[in-house]
């Protein structure tokens, strides 16, 4: 399972983060997904990039590597990248070595928490939260070979398909099962 | 500024040692801020002190458990479809109703082919538990026991508000006359009843936030063809032009990112036009930035080009139009260059456009806020909406279309005319207002005195203080109120002034018809999901209970219903639709759907002006003393030596108006509203990015923060709508904000406009005023 993310379509409205928020009913500070706005060049000639993250559940979690009571876990049948708060001893190591940022700290537990990419979702056959709230069709997921064969809705998506966004972290460092199609 | 962070050398470090992989770029982006300064610093929690907010529980635990119900949202006038999931009488999850239009789609074809992948909603949809189980709600009914503003105040029952409105509504007219009373409301919310109300009670003086919001658009569509409203077709467009209106963040409605994203999916080309490069202009193919209020004289010269080259559709307008011939003599000399002067935007830039423009169909040309808040707004919205009359651009598919309805029909109550005239000038001074009335004027009869005294205000979801340009005199005029009734959710900058604040409901708790804004008829119920939370009256039961303990009637004894469930129901039963509340209820998500969308209208109907025909001259504005073409005229309120910056107001997602700022979700993305500045103009005036300001236009000096940004025309600074709040709730008030501490609660917009109205149709003006920013 992967995400698909088409920067053409997002328009860094938050709805993924809000939807985030509220499947969890996460407090304020913790934040698993979050939109990124990146601005460049110079008036008038200016662009504005969005881009909105969350945990990749990659191929080769980091996160798992750094943790040293082994709180982190990689489930088998969504490939999800889970923490295990009750293992967890809140040492931020995680947070360290993921490349894009995607575990929090919640104070009040004092523990790590991240994405859990709606597990309890795909197991009901639904979409991620953020996935299902996302107002401008920019986020999807689905087995990365169908992302790869285009098998989204037509119009809504479109190609080319890309590893990274500029600014995105090698994906040979962890292999994140994400994709990308860049703003035009 | 961009909110972005790029790893530090002891993440790089950490990273090696474990994975044992070296970095292939020097740094990269990360979004967390786990480690790094948070824009909110975590740690701020929960506070549950007031006992009713719900444990945290992840959906995980609720799977199968409660029940669904189909509603609508109103975390802001949109009406997005939402079903509400709801175990042991809470909510624990709001998610899209993919059945109601508003988050799907706003083209029957497209409705039906896009709801297949479920509804969308906005951050503030996904937020709106949060209001509902929001600690600092009002619970009881509260009576004010010291001076007004002093925040004194002692709770009291429902049966003794409901006697003390009563007493002192009766009172007020007895003594000053059924004139005295002004009522206002958020117009998505249960006006047919309050409507009732006033015209019972006698009052003329009923008014509705769409002043404050869309009425100078309204009158310009409506002056050029007939309707006060028509939709957009961004999915199926080829070229859109939008003026001012950040459709995909300020959204209006669920639907707008979706179509526009289709739209340019299927290779549509974007034109945005607006001083501030907001989300739409970021997803444009082209930003066009303006000076603010210019856009008329900017459409002009697009009209120019389009006549000189003849690209006009000479059918359509032989056949649908009058007037034509004096719309191209007022444009002969509108040229690109006479243009540029005024608005900034090279002459080459619009001589391409308009060809681009005249020669890609269909278009779709669309104008809203941007410059529909300023002294010019009618007569540059007009110029707008007569682009796609040119080109005969007027409800085709992929063009603006206008909407078919069917609601509620109100069985009409047999009351007199009230005898004195609306204390605002709708329909006198204002010719072509809303029936939303004027705020402004009615602000300032209120300090006045003229034409005469109001006396009693009811101030019904309307946080008139904030809202209404010039909070100082706002403050000033409802201080001569005698009784002043504010019915509200939550304490506000308004309610402070008030006699006596009742606790309002929340749109879960409560009953509504929506009818929604797409291009075929399509009308959704608003339904409880769960019992009032503050264990109160919800605002229709309030005023039902009322009217009935004053004795309020017509001639033939006939009263507001009991229930307004049954009000809506008849109202339903009475229309078009022809069915009972019951029925509609048990459609699919709770919505009527009474047809598909159909095009060119006006063949058979002709258009709804005066001439059953376009009107690029109106002789209805020629009669009232108007100009009759819409000619440029030059906004009243521009940057002058001692203030030389224009301030305007902008929107985003995260908020609705200036009721959102205490939800902590929303907080959090945004807690702040620092003033956007050009670097080159930070530079010019020695300013950098965070630095602590004073802002000043010639009505106030107040508190603010730079953020320096290429996305602003560097004659403009820039404020989002809504902060600066100092009597709502906690987090509104800056308790989130560990960041800021200037001005945590970020800056009232409002404060710095000179408090007026547009002259043709009463549109309040948000956005034009001169400022001069120094370091603080």
């Amino acid at each position: 399972m992967g995400w698909y993310f088409n920067e053409n379509n997002c328009i860094a409205c938050r709805a993924c983060e809000a939807g985030c928020k509220q499947e969890f009913d996460l407090p304020v500070g913790v934040r698993r997904r979050r939109v990124v706005i990146k601005e460049e060049g110079k008036y008038p000639n200016v662009k504005a990039r969005y881009l909105s993250g969350a945990c990749n559940h990659c191929e080769e979690p980091s996160c798992l590597k750094a943790c040293p009571v082994e709180a982190i876990s990689k489930e088998p049948e969504f490939g999800v990248v889970l923490i295990d708060q009750d293992k967890c001893i809140g040492c931020k190591r995680c947070a360290a070595a993921c490349p894009y940022g995607a575990p929090t700290f919640d104070e009040k537990k004092q523990k790590m928490d991240k994405c859990t990419f709606c597990i309890h979702r795909l197991k009901a056959g639904l979409p991620p939260a953020c996935v299902r709230t996302c107002m401008g069709y920019a986020l999807w997921n689905g087995k990365l070979s169908d992302i790869e064969t285009q098998k989204t809705p037509e119009e809504i998506f479109r190609r080319p398909l890309t590893d990274a966004l500029p600014g995105f972290a090698d994906p040979k460092l962890t292999i994140p099962s994400v994709r990308f199609s860049e703003n035009k | 500024m961009s909110e972005e962070r790029y790893i530090t050398k002891e993440e790089k470090s950490l990273f090696e040692e474990i994975t044992g992989k070296q970095f292939t770029r020097r740094s990269f982006l990360k979004w967390s801020t786990a480690l790094a300064g948070a824009a909110v610093a975590s740690g701020l929690l929960w506070d549950d002190k007031l006992g009713f907010f719900k444990e945290a529980s992840a959906q995980e635990k609720m799977a199968g458990k409660g029940k669904w119900v189909y509603t609508t949202c109103q975390m802001c006038g949109g009406g997005t479809g939402i079903k509400v999931h709801v175990v042991d009488g809470m909510v624990v999850k709001i998610e899209p109703n993919e059945y109601n239009p508003i988050g799907v789609a706003n083209i029957s074809m497209d409705y039906s082919r896009v709801k297949t992948l479920g509804g969308r909603m906005c951050a503030k949809g996904n937020s709106g538990t949060r209001a509902l189980y929001d600690p600092d709600r009002l619970k009881k009914p509260m009576k004010r026991i010291g001076p007004k503003g002093s925040g004194r105040w002692k709770a009291i029952s429902w049966e003794e508000a409901l006697d003390d409105v009563a007493k002192n509504l009766l009172r007020i007219r007895n003594t000053y006359g059924p004139e005295s009373l002004f009522w206002c409301t958020e117009d998505s919310s249960f006006t047919d009843m309050q409507s009732d109300f006033n015209l019972l009670y006698g009052s003329p003086n009923f008014s509705m936030h769409s002043n404050t919001c869309d009425v100078a658009r309204k009158a310009s569509f409506k002056l050029v063809m007939g309707d006060d409203r028509p939709l957009a077709d961004f999915a199926n467009t080829k070229y859109a032009l939008v003026f001012g209106w950040n459709l995909l963040a300020a959204t209006k409605w669920a639907h707008l990112p979706g179509i526009w994203n289709l739209g340019r999916a299927k290779g549509a080309k974007m034109v945005y036009v607006d001083p501030f490069f907001n989300q739409t202009a970021a997803k444009a193919d082209e930003w066009v930035p303006i000076r603010p209020g210019t856009d008329g004289a900017f459409a002009l010269a697009l009209g120019h080009e389009i006549v000189k080259n003849k690209w006009y559709e000479d059918e359509f307008i032989k056949n649908y139009s009058v007037g034509f011939d004096k719309y191209a003599e007022l444009v002969k000399d509108k040229t690109p260059e006479w243009a540029e002067k005024i608005t900034s935007v090279p002459a080459k830039t619009t001589r391409r456009i308009a060809k681009e423009l005249a020669s890609t169909k269909p278009a779709a040309v669309d104008v809203w806020s941007g410059p529909g808040h300023h002294t010019n707004a009618t007569d540059g919205g007009r110029a707008i909406a007569m682009l796609p009359a040119l080109l005969g651009q007027y409800d085709k598919p992929g063009t603006m279309i206008s909407r078919q309805a069917m609601g509620g029909k109100r069985r009409a109550l047999n009351v007199n005319k009230p005898k004195a005239l609306r204390v605002d000038g709708l329909g006198t001074k204002y010719p072509f207002a809303h029936v939303s009335g004027i705020y402004t004027e009615t602000r300032d009869a209120m300090l006045s005195g003229n034409p005469y005294q109001l006396r009693a205000g009811v101030f019904m979801f309307q946080n008139f203080v904030m809202s209404v340009p010039n909070t100082k005199k706002n403050i000033e005029a409802l201080k001569k109120l005698e009784y002043m009734v504010v019915l509200d959710t939550m304490m506000s900058e308004t309610a402070e002034l008030a006699d006596i604040v009742i606790p309002g409901s929340h749109y879960l708790e409560r009953w509504e018809v929506n009818v929604n804004w797409v291009t075929f008829p399509a009308t959704a119920i608003r339904q409880p999901a769960v019992k009032s939370v503050i264990n109160g009256m919800t605002e229709q039961e309030f005023i039902l209970a009322l009217a009935q303990k004053m004795g309020l009637k017509d001639k033939d004894g006939k009263t507001l219903p009991a229930a307004y469930p049954d009000y809506i129901s008849d109202q339903l039963k009475n229309g078009p639709i022809g069915k009972t509340l019951d029925e509609v209820l048990a459609l699919p998500g709770a919505v009527f759907i009474g047809g598909e969308t159909h095009y060119e209208k006006y063949k058979e109907k002709g258009f709804a002006t005066p001439t059953k025909k376009i009107e690029f001259y109106s002789e209805q504005m020629a009669k009232k003393g108007l100009n009759p073409l819409p000619d440029y005229v030059e906004p009243v309120y521009k940057p002058t030596p001692e203030f030389p910056l224009y301030l305007i107001n902008y929107k985003q997602a995260e908020h609705t108006h200036s009721r959102t700022f205490d939800n902590d979700w929303l907080m959090e993305m945004k807690p702040d509203n620092p003033l956007l500045m050009n670097s080159a103009t930070a530079a010019r005036f020695g300013l950098k990015d965070g630095d602590a300001v004073w802002i000043e236009s010639p009505y106030a000096r107040a508190k603010g923060t730079i953020q320096v940004t290429e996305r602003i025309h560097p004659e403009v600074v820039a404020l989002h709508h809504g902060y600066g709040h100092w009597g709502f709730g906690k987090i509104a008030r800056g308790a989130l904000n560990k960041v800021n501490q200037w001005c945590p609660a970020g800056t009232n917009d409002g404060q710095f406009l000179a408090g007026v109205s547009e002259k043709t149709s009463g549109m309040a003006v948000h956005k034009e005023i001169g400022v001069k920013v120094t370091k603080a």
